[in-house]
């Protein structure tokens, strides 16, 4: 009896020491842990995050260039992650394409609209009108329909999709017209490619696509029903940013939109009016140009004082690109040809964009008629010259200076002066030269 | 009568709570550079997206230009206009 106490003695002991030595071990495992963190991972993170410096600075030059080459500004902006959890994952859906080809169950959560892929058939059939009107509503475009087209899309590498293409634009011999038809279906539905959107284009993209307006296309032509257009997403662990693509400011867009006009108002200027030009036969005509948000900055009320010392013309031609208000500039100017809402009416439409206060620029005449030329200070300019060459040649003063019967003589001296300004050679002046030696 | 053990077993809870702590704020720090590094991290991530669209983009218009001067005719001629066009303004831009 006396050793069984002992041994629940000895027991517990052993048990509170066992207890002892895990504490400890827990403790030294703690104290390893922030050891590690302090000394080794985080002056690691810390020359990581030098280094990623290191390649924004390298990789800033890029940004800009290529945010004024499509003319661009982007802004990262932050949102909640609630708000865009539905968009995350149709846009998740949209780069991977990972979509099974399965029903969607709902996650419990219809408020939120997020729909997870399943492979539960019975439920798709129960809930598929109720799907579909809650797809309605979200304007999610993933109907169960083209999953099918989902998986060959899965499948098929996009360069692929765009032989196929091309060998249907350029009558080749297609491989395969069910999977053509197939892709038409889906672009016809509006399901987004999984990684090169321009794979989906319709048929005519060639006469809007631009590599310019394209620098940001897997946010603008992948065209998440639910976000504005123009965005990149970056996630992190808590907080996701999202990447708006802006217009940049007009003056570029002038320019640019200056130079599409600017090559036939040089080639001819005075080229008169041409109804039947085509705004998509111009080189450099892209849908990234904004001319709403170009008159916007041109109709704001701010500068009208400026306005009013800007031609007329210059904002009849703003208005009549937006069909402005009728009654104001506009109506002073009713018999101008207007295309599409765009006006032709001018010849020199490089001015087109000209912030106010800007005059309109002007064509420089270079060809000078000989009338004028001789009107100009040639007259005295060769008289000079003649002055010169007789003076070498020993003549006398006053010889040229007060002698009118000797400067009527000088005509044929003054036309060989023209033509040496026309560029002629000089000898040619030494041989007519009645007073040279 | 307090035991040896219940002593030791505080002293060793106070030490591993503080222990907790220190490591607490350490992974907060690390967890803020984390996360600043990888804000930063946001633009060469925009750049390499944009470099990813300009190569897509030359090569389907290298691929345009193969099959172009291998004499396949576009089908439709007007077709065929529009991507001459379209084809010498992105040339002209590359220039």
């Amino acid at each position: 009896m006396s050793q069984r106490p002992q041994s629940l003695t000895a027991e517990l002991e052993r048990i509170e020491m066992q207890i002892t030595l895990a504490m400890q071990e827990i403790d030294a495992n703690f104290a390893r842990a922030h050891r590690i963190v302090t000394n080794s991972i985080i002056p690691v993170v810390e020359r990581y995050q030098t280094q990623s410096d290191a390649v924004w600075e390298g990789s800033k030059f890029w940004r800009q260039f290529f945010e004024a080459s499509a003319d661009i500004t982007l802004d990262a902006y932050q949102e909640t992650t609630d708000t865009t959890i539905a968009e995350e994952t149709t846009m998740r859906a949209d780069n991977t394409g990972v979509s099974s080809p399965g029903s969607y169950r709902e996650d419990g959560d219809k408020s939120k609209g997020m729909r997870m892929p399943t492979n539960d058939d019975s439920e798709l059939l129960e809930d598929q009108f109720e799907d579909d009107t809650i797809m309605a509503s979200l304007q999610m475009q993933s109907t169960p329909k083209p999953r099918q087209s989902w998986k060959e899309e899965e499948t098929e590498p996009p360069y692929q999709m765009f032989a196929q293409e091309l060998t249907e634009k350029y009558d080749l011999p297609a491989p395969d017209t069910n999977q053509q038809q197939m892709l038409e279906d889906e672009s016809f539905i509006g399901v987004p490619p999984p990684s090169t959107p321009r794979t989906l284009k319709p048929p005519g993209y060639q006469t809007s696509e631009t590599p310019k307006s394209s620098m940001m296309q897997p946010s603008t032509a992948r065209a998440p029903p639910t976000t504005t257009p123009g965005r990149l997403l970056h996630q992190t662990a808590t907080k996701s940013w999202r990447i708006q693509a802006t217009p940049g400011k007009a003056p570029m867009s002038k320019y640019r939109a200056s130079a599409a006009s600017m090559i036939p108002s040089v080639t001819t200027p005075a080229r008169p009016k041409q109804p039947n030009f085509n705004v998509d036969d111009s080189p450099f005509s892209s849908p990234i140009q904004f001319p709403e948000l170009q008159t916007q900055v041109l109709n704001t009320p701010g500068p009208a004082a400026l306005n009013a010392r800007t031609p007329a013309r210059l904002m009849t031609r703003d208005w009549g690109f937006t069909g402005g208000p009728p009654g104001t500039a506009k109506a002073k100017t009713p018999a101008k040809k207007t295309f599409a809402g765009y006006d032709f009416g001018d010849s020199d439409d490089d001015d087109i964009f000209l912030p106010p206060g800007f005059s309109p620029p002007k064509t420089m005449q270079f060809s000078i008629p000989a009338s004028k030329l001789i009107a100009t200070p040639a007259r005295e300019a060769s008289r000079r010259i003649v002055k010169d060459i007789l003076q070498t040649a020993g003549a006398d003063d006053t010889m040229t200076t007060t002698d009118v019967g000797n400067q009527r003589s000088f005509v044929g001296e003054e036309s060989s002066f023209l033509e040496d300004l026309r560029g002629e050679p000089k000898r040619k002046l030494k041989e007519e030269d009645p007073f040279d030696g | 009568m307090e035991s040896p053990h219940e002593h030791q077993q505080n002293q060793l809870l106070s030490r591993i709570i503080n222990n907790v702590e220190k490591l607490n704020e350490s992974i907060k720090v690390l967890n803020k550079m984390l996360e600043e590094t990888s804000d930063k991290n946001a633009n060469p991530d925009i750049v390499a997206q944009m470099w990813k669209n300009y190569h897509s983009n030359v090569q389907f218009n290298l691929e345009v230009c193969r099959i172009r001067n291998n004499g396949v005719r576009p089908s439709n001629s007007r077709d065929q206009g529009k991507a001459g066009k379209a084809g010498s303004g992105m040339e002209a831009r590359r220039t």
